[in-house]
């Protein structure tokens, strides 16, 4: 009984690790390709995120009266050309946008 | 069902090593096919590790002595409730439900691998599936859980005593867990690098995964903090034993490393410095496990003696020198985009939270490892104790209060002088009425006052927060003070989420200088019907009752407890000898309230009908165990992801915006 469990689970799991290589033949460049843009546009939208959650946190922090006008209105003329700057970035297609990839830091 | 377990064990060491093989083998080839094969692998790791953790549990219910390590580690005696805290009693159990939580949570690191991780992942779960190697490697050759006994025997040895309480179902899995579980972050941060990306791309991941690591060991650093407290009998919670230390000190780094990943995320800064912090929590926690497990000082939170001390001490090397090598080797990839724009910010204020953080870890090391060394050098046994810890890490500890109040109310890039006098304003009143109503009624020590009050000044800060959000809703959005209150929580959740955490550590700081500077403790002997006054209160001793068990006899004692001459309780600690183990427990009778606790653990019982007893008032420190709960809400509420990704805040551009600078009135539903 223990056996016939053994083998079982054995079978299955190399079934399992395995499968991606059989599978795998019928992968083509382009897939890998949808990947690398699918990555990127993860990361950037993450990045939009991330410039989004710092311009609440700008406007409740100048609300509550932290950070001066002057202050307020730098920053967020900054935030927003990344924003812009993420934004046609996400919009172009997939592909074109390579190169601009980096330096869009919040 | 032994054998299988066995095999299954057997097999995940295949698996693990295929995993990082075929991982490694698939990127530097460009073979995205091996590289998913590699994945896959990791996955199945989870189902083989489970299989095998099962077949052990299995054979603790059915009393499978053949087995030496369950042997080892239960009896027939033995309540079946305690067959889960058995599994992990011993280094080979501990060690399987090491390499399943492992395989579990780098599975699940895997699958929910953020887009911006991929290029990289395969180097992660090559990094992951290594250490997995390590742990089953052991297992399978030195710690084997299903190693056979020469001839079965008819009964086992039994649990340890001191492991049949409540904190042990969870104390040592969220501790082994958590220290483990330190290998994610560090593999996302890790993989990134080997794969040439030294940005921003494992930040989510690594924080994600940091802040969640980071609420499991703190929960195991309480739960060990309470068991200690109810079973050892003395009467404390933290002991600064090294093995206590060697958890503690990876949680410290990991608390440096959730702080300063923030920076990283809103501001692009701080890229090696995160790196570094979870390198270092990381060999922090190899420490720990080396600490655990053959070490070179015994503990009763440790394993006992065993041979696996200098393995782990080979992989706690590597586990140091693999990262930095890796960090040197990239080391100009990771300059950070954004520069310090002012002292007076909250980048700085976490900068030196991080760098208090890492003072505390580093004189707990020196303070750990400094006793090993002499003793290596000068053949002579020295200890450090409490009061070397009280002194370096006490004021360390009241300066990061200090800063828990006043670095959340400090904006981004850059505050001015006026901004943060105003913002500390009522902090501020409410610290020093505190520590003047403190002074009135006769509380003196210097310390405890500051202490006091910097919590006043944390929790004053958070209302204030709150209550200043709340209006400012009101009055641009026109909600209700409750409705505005949970919209506010909600809309930054990772910022309010870290609030709770901080009201959680303000419970733990009232509990810590509560009982530190406050506790009182009496140790009397009496017969039957004599009573003793422990500041107001008066304890009557009525009698001991022995109740023999198959495995023990407990011997129950009642006492009667009167506060200012008004019955209050009757209370009934235990001691219980065990003679399979030849020793003594304690279980300790508390009555607690958030004002004080009303400690009683008999510590001798004398032949001549006399009772020994160690009676304590503790203040505050009920409050300690009221904070695991409130820490792990905040963490939860912190990480709970948002329903609407990327919703668009007022004030941001519309998609296909220009750049503009101008303002706009807020319309939208920013918080």
């Amino acid at each position: 009984m223990q056996l016939a469990l053994v083998i079982a689970v054995a079978l299955f799991v190399v079934g399992v690790a395995a499968w991606p290589l059989f599978a795998g033949r019928r992968r083509t460049s382009a897939d890998s390709s949808d990947g690398a843009d699918a990555a990127r546009n993860g990361n950037r939208t993450a990045e939009l995120e991330s410039v989004y959650d710092a311009i609440r946190t700008l406007q409740t922090e100048h609300s509550l009266g932290r950070i001066s006008d002057a202050d307020f209105r730098a920053q967020l003329a900054e935030y927003r050309r990344q924003a812009a700057q993420l934004l046609r970035a996400l919009e172009q297609p997939a592909g074109a946008s390579q190169e601009q990839d980096n330096g869009n830091q919040p | 069902m032994a054998d299988l377990g066995a095999a299954c064990l057997w097999m995940g060491l295949a698996l693990a090593v295929y995993s990082c093989l075929a991982s490694v083998a698939g990127q530097l080839r460009g073979a995205p096919a091996l590289v998913d094969s590699g994945r896959q692998a990791a996955y199945a790791l989870v189902l083989v590790l489970l299989v095998s953790t099962l077949s052990l549990v299995q054979s603790f219910i059915a009393h499978d002595f053949s087995l030496a390590y369950v042997a080892a580690h239960s009896s027939r005696a033995m309540p079946h409730i305690y067959t889960w805290v058995a599994f992990y009693a011993g280094n080979e159990g501990s060690l399987l439900y090491i390499a399943f939580a492992l395989s579990a949570m780098a599975a699940l690191a895997i699958r929910l691998a953020p887009a911006a991780t991929r290029p990289t992942l395969a180097w992660t779960v090559a990094i992951l599936m290594f250490i997995e190697v390590f742990f089953l490697a052991v297992m399978a050759f030195m710690a084997n859980p299903f190693q056979r006994l020469p001839f079965p025997v008819p009964d086992g040895q039994g649990i340890n005593p001191l492991l049949t309480h409540f904190g042990m179902f969870l104390h040592p899995p969220a501790l082994m867990a958590g220290l483990v579980g330190i290998s994610i972050p560090m593999a996302f941060s890790l993989g990134g690098l080997i794969g040439g990306k030294g940005g921003d791309e494992w930040i989510d991941a690594g924080r994600a995964w940091g802040v969640g690591i980071w609420v499991v060991l703190a929960s195991g650093l309480l739960l060990g903090s309470w068991w200690a407290y109810t079973i050892l009998g003395w009467g404390g919670f933290w002991f600064w034993d090294p093995v206590e230390n060697a958890a503690f000190m990876p949680w410290i780094a990991l608390t440096a490393f959730v702080h300063s990943i923030m920076v990283q995320k809103r501001r692009g800064m701080f890229r090696m410095w995160n790196i570094v912090l979870i390198d270092v929590a990381f060999g922090l926690a190899l420490y720990g496990m080396f600490m655990n497990r053959g070490g070179p000082e015994p503990s009763v939170h440790s394993f006992g003696a065993s041979n696996l001390g200098w393995v782990f001490l080979m992989f706690l090397a590597v586990g140091v020198v693999v990262p930095l090598a890796i960090f040197f080797w990239r080391y100009n990839l990771m300059r950070s985009a954004q520069h310090l724009d002012a002292m007076l910010s909250r980048e700085a204020a976490f900068l030196l939270n991080n760098l208090l953080l890492l003072g505390i870890a580093f004189a707990t090391l020196w303070g750990t490892v400094y006793p090993l060394l002499y003793r290596l050098f000068a053949e002579e046994k020295i200890t450090l104790a409490r009061p070397y810890f009280d002194q370096v890490n006490g004021p360390l500890m009241l300066a990061l209060v200090l800063l828990m109040g006043v670095g959340p109310l400090l904006p981004w890039r850059r505050a001015n002088w006026q901004s943060l006098r105003r913002a500390l304003l009522l902090p501020g009143a409410a610290a020093l009425v505190t520590a003047a109503v403190l002074l009135i009624v006769g509380i003196r020590q210097p310390y405890a006052v500051i202490g006091f009050a910097l919590c006043a000044l944390v929790t004053a800060g958070i209302a204030a927060e709150w209550t200043r959000g709340v209006i400012a809703r009101r009055r641009s959005m026109g909600d209700n003070p409750a409705l505005g209150f949970l919209r506010l929580l909600a809309a930054n959740r990772p910022r309010y989420g870290g609030y709770i955490v901080h009201l959680a550590v303000v419970m733990v700081a009232l509990g810590v200088v509560g009982q530190s500077f406050y506790g009182i403790q009496r140790d009397v002997v009496l017969f039957p019907g004599e009573s003793v006054r422990v500041e107001n209160y008066r304890l009557d001793y009525v009698d001991t009752t022995a109740l023999a068990f198959a495995d023990r006899t407990e011997y129950r004692t009642t006492v009667e407890v009167y506060r200012d001459g008004e019955f209050l309780t009757t209370m009934q600690p235990h001691r219980t000898f065990h003679p399979d183990h030849d020793t003594w427990s304690t279980l300790a009778s508390i009555r607690s309230t958030p004002v004080e606790d009303f400690y009683v653990v008999p510590s001798e019982i004398r032949e001549d009908g006399a009772i020994g007893f160690r009676i304590l008032v503790n203040p505050l420190v009920w409050w300690m165990w009221v904070a695991g709960p409130v820490l792990i809400l905040g963490t939860v509420f912190a990480l709970w992801p948002s329903r609407a990704p990327a919703r668009r805040p007022a004030f941001a551009p519309a998609p296909a915006a220009s750049p503009a600078s101008g303002v706009s009135p807020a319309s939208g539903a920013a918080d």
